[in-house]
C-alpha cells in the first residue's frame, strides 16, 4: 500500500459553517507533506479528522482504516504533536518514559534515553522544572522514539524561538525521517519548512487550492522579474500574482510555457511563501 | 507491564500527595496522639494522685467509681474489669475503638476521592496536556475506567493500608500499657479486637460504599469531563433541581432520600460497628441495582464527553 491517507469528499461542518468543503487529497507513503493555510482555513479540522479526534462526513482512510473506528486504534500507528509544551507539568521524565513504554507497543525506550542523554534533561526532573525549550526537546524525544507509519505535526513550533525551531526540524530530518514514515506538518511559518517538504497542500476556506509535489512546482509555476519595458506584455499572460519591490515587478505565472516567459525577464521557481500568497489572493478574488 | 496497571500508576504519580503522603501524615498524627496520650498518662499519671467521680456506663449497668488513686492502678483496675466482661461486650467496645481511630483516615479518604474525581477529567483539559494523553493509543473508555477504578479501589486500598498500620500501632501500644497489670493480653486485647476480620470488613465496606455511591461518583466524572470550569454549582445543581422538582410536584421523598443516602451514606458507616452483615443486608436489594444502572449511564456519558473533549 503506497497511500497513507486518502480523503474523498471530506467535509466538516460546524452548524452552517463548513470548515472543510468536499476536500480530496492523497498522501503517499514516505512523503513529507506541508499542509499550509491561513488561520481558520481548515488545517486543524483536517488533522483532527485524520487522527480520529473529531466527527466528519465523506470518506477518509488512514492506513487503510476509517479513523472514525476510534482514536486509540489510529494512535497505534499514528503519532501527533499538537503543540510542543503540552506535557503535564507534574510528570517526571522517568514517568513519561514508563508511561509510553507501558501503553505504546512501538516505543523504544533505549532510543528515547539516547536522545535525552544528549540534552541537559535528567530523568528525575519534572516537566515544570524544565525550560520551554527543554520541554520541546523532551516531547520530541518521546514522540520520535515511537515507531509509527504516520507522524502528524500541528503547528509544532508555535511559540518557540528560532534556535529551537531550527533544532526541531533538524532533529526531525536527521534522527527520524527514514523514507518509511510519512509526515504531515501544518504550519504558517512556511519559510522554515520549505526545504523539508516533498509535497505541498495549500488549504483555504475549507478547500484545497494547491496539491502538488515539490519537484513539479517548477513545471507549473514560474516567477519572472519582469523588465520594465515588458510589463504590459507580461500582464497579458495573466500572472496569478504581481509583487513590486525596489522598483522591480515580479510576477508569478501558472502553467504558462517557458518560451513565452523567457523574453520577459529573469525566470526562477517561486518560493513557497510567495506561491502561498499568490494562490490565496487568487482564491480570495 | 499490563497497560491498565500503568494507567493506574499514572493516577498515583499525578496525585501522590493526596493518595500517599496525606494518609501517611494523617495516620502518623493519629499514632502520635495515641502514643503521646497514653505515654503521658503512663509516665505522668503513675506518680500523681487523682480524684474523680467517674460514671462508667457499660452495656449492662451504670456504676459510679469513687477514685482516689494513682492513674496507674486506675488503668489496671479498668483493664481487669474489661478482661472480666463477656466476650461480645469486649468485641463491641474494641470494635468501636478501632473504627473510631480510623475515622480521620476514612473522612480524609472520602474528601480526597470527591476532589480527585472532580479534577480527574478536567485538569488535563485546563493545562492542555489532554493533547498529549490523546496522542497515546488509550481509548476514552479505558481512560475513564482507570479514573473510576482508582477512586473505587486503588485509593481506598492505600488508605486501608494506613488504617491497618494504625491498628497495629494501637494494638502494640495498648498491649504495652497492659503489661504488669496482670491481665491476659491475648484474650483481653488481641482476640476480641479481631483485627484481621476488621480489615476484611473494612475492605468490603469500602468496596460496597463505592458501588452504592456510584451514581454520585460517576456524576462527578461527567462534570469533570464536560464542564468549562468546575464550580460547586455544577456538582450540586442537578441534584438540587431534582429535589426541588420532587418537592413541587410530588409529596414523596424518594429522590431526596436516594440522593442524600448515595452521596453520604452515614447510616452505613454507623452500621459498620455491628460488622459487615447489616450492611450487606441493607444494600442487597433493587436500590443497589438502580444505583449501578444510573452510575453506568453517567459513566457512558463521561466517556462520550471525553471523546469530544478538547483543550479548554
Amino acid at each position: 500500500m503506497s497511500e497513507v491517507v486518502v480523503a474523498n469528499g471530506l467535509t466538516k461542518s460546524y452548524g452552517d459553517f463548513r470548515a472543510l468543503d468536499d476536500v480530496n487529497f492523497t498522501i503517499e507513503k514516505g512523503s513529507i507533506v506541508g499542509l499550509i493555510g491561513p488561520n481558520g482555513a481548515g488545517k486543524t479540522s483536517t488533522l483532527k479528522s485524520i487522527l480520529g479526534l473529531t466527527e466528519f462526513e465523506g470518506e477518509l482512510e488512514v492506513l487503510g482504516t476509517d479513523p472514525r473506528k476510534g482514536r486509540h486504534h489510529v494512535m497505534e500507528r499514528v503519532c501527533f504533536i499538537a503543540d510542543v509544551g503540552v506535557l503535564p507539568r507534574w510528570l517526571k521524565v522517568s514517568e513519561a518514559l514508563d508511561y509510553i513504554e507501558g501503553v505504546h507497543a512501538g516505543f523504544s525506550r533505549e532510543k528515547a534515553e539516547t536522545m535525552l542523554a544528549e540534552t541537559n534533561i535528567s530523568p528525575k526532573q519534572r516537566v515544570k522544572q524544565l525550560s520551554k525549550g527543554m520541554v520541546t526537546q523532551l516531547h520530541l524525544a518521546l514522540i520520535l522514539s515511537i515507531s509509527v507509519d504516520l507522524l502528524v505535526l500541528d503547528e509544532p513550533t508555535l511559540g518557540l524561538d528560532i534556535l529551537y525551531r531550527k533544532a526541531f526540524y533538524d532533529q526531525l530530518l536527521n534522527d527520524y525521517f527514514d523514507h518509511e514514515t510519512s509526515i504531515i506538518i501544518s504550519t504558517h511559518q512556511v519559510e522554515e519548512i520549505e526545504s523539508l517538504l516533498s509535497h505541498l497542500l495549500f488549504i483555504d476556506q475549507g478547500n484545497i487550492v494547491l496539491d502538488s509535489p515539490m519537484e513539479s512546482l517548477a513545471d507549473s509555476f514560474c516567477e519572472v522579474i519582469v523588465k520594465p519595458e515588458q510589463t504590459d506584455k507580461a500582464r497579458g499572460l495573466n500572472p496569478i500574482h504581481i509583487r513590486e519591490s525596489l522598483g522591480q515587478k515580479s510576477m508569478i505565472f501558472e502553467n504558462v510555457d517557458r518560451s513565452y516567459l523567457e523574453p520577459l525577464g529573469d525566470l526562477h521557481v517561486p518560493s513557497v511563501a510567495d506561491l502561498f500568497v499568490a494562490k490565496l489572493q487568487r482564491a480570495a478574488r | 507491564m499490563n497497560k491498565f496497571t500503568i494507567l493506574l500508576r499514572r493516577e498515583i504519580w499525578e496525585n501522590i500527595n493526596s493518595f500517599v503522603y496525606l494518609p501517611i501524615v494523617v495516620a502518623s498524627l493519629c499514632a502520635f496522639f495515641l502514643i503521646s496520650g497514653i505515654g503521658a498518662l503512663q509516665i505522668g499519671g503513675g506518680s500523681i494522685n487523682i480524684h474523680a467521680d467517674i460514671d462508667y456506663k457499660s452495656d449492662q449497668m451504670t456504676q459510679t467509681y469513687d477514685v482516689n488513686d494513682t492513674f496507674d492502678s486506675l488503668v489496671g483496675r479498668g483493664l481487669q474489669e474489661f478482661a472480666s466482661r463477656p466476650e461480645p461486650s469486649k468485641r463491641n467496645a474494641l470494635n468501636r475503638v478501632y473504627l473510631g481511630i480510623s475515622d480521620p483516615l476514612m473522612i480524609t479518604l472520602r474528601l480526597v476521592i470527591i476532589f480527585y474525581l472532580v479534577m480527574s477529567l478536567y485538569q488535563d483539559r485546563k493545562d492542555r496536556s489532554i493533547l498529549f494523553w490523546k496522542s497515546m493509543p488509550v481509548s476514552d473508555f479505558t481512560t475513564v475506567l482507570s479514573k473510576l477504578i482508582t477512586a473505587l479501589v486503588v485509593v481506598p486500598a492505600i488508605y486501608l493500608a494506613c488504617c491497618m498500620a494504625l491498628h497495629l500501632v494501637l494494638l502494640l501500644v495498648s498491649s504495652l500499657s497492659a503489661l504488669g497489670h496482670d491481665v491476659p493480653i491475648w484474650s483481653t486485647l488481641w482476640a476480641p479486637a479481631g483485627i484481621i476480620t476488621r480489615w476484611l470488613e473494612m475492605a468490603s465496606y469500602l468496596l460496597i460504599v463505592g458501588l452504592w455511591c456510584l451514581p454520585f461518583f460517576a456524576w462527578l466524572l461527567i462534570i469533570s469531563s464536560r464542564a468549562k470550569s468546575v464550580p460547586l454549582a455544577w456538582i450540586i445543581g442537578l441534584p438540587f433541581v431534582l429535589i426541588l422538582l420532587e418537592t413541587i410536584f410530588s409529596s414523596t421523598g424518594y429522590v431526596k432520600d436516594f440522593i442524600s443516602d448515595h452521596v453520604a451514606p452515614l447510616t452505613m458507616a454507623k452500621d459498620l460497628e455491628r460488622g459487615i452483615g447489616p450492611i450487606i443486608d441493607r444494600v442487597m436489594n433493587v436500590e443497589l441495582l438502580i444505583s449501578l444502572v444510573i452510575g453506568l449511564a453517567f459513566i457512558v456519558g463521561a466517556v462520550l464527553f471525553r471523546g469530544k473533549a478538547d483543550e479548554l
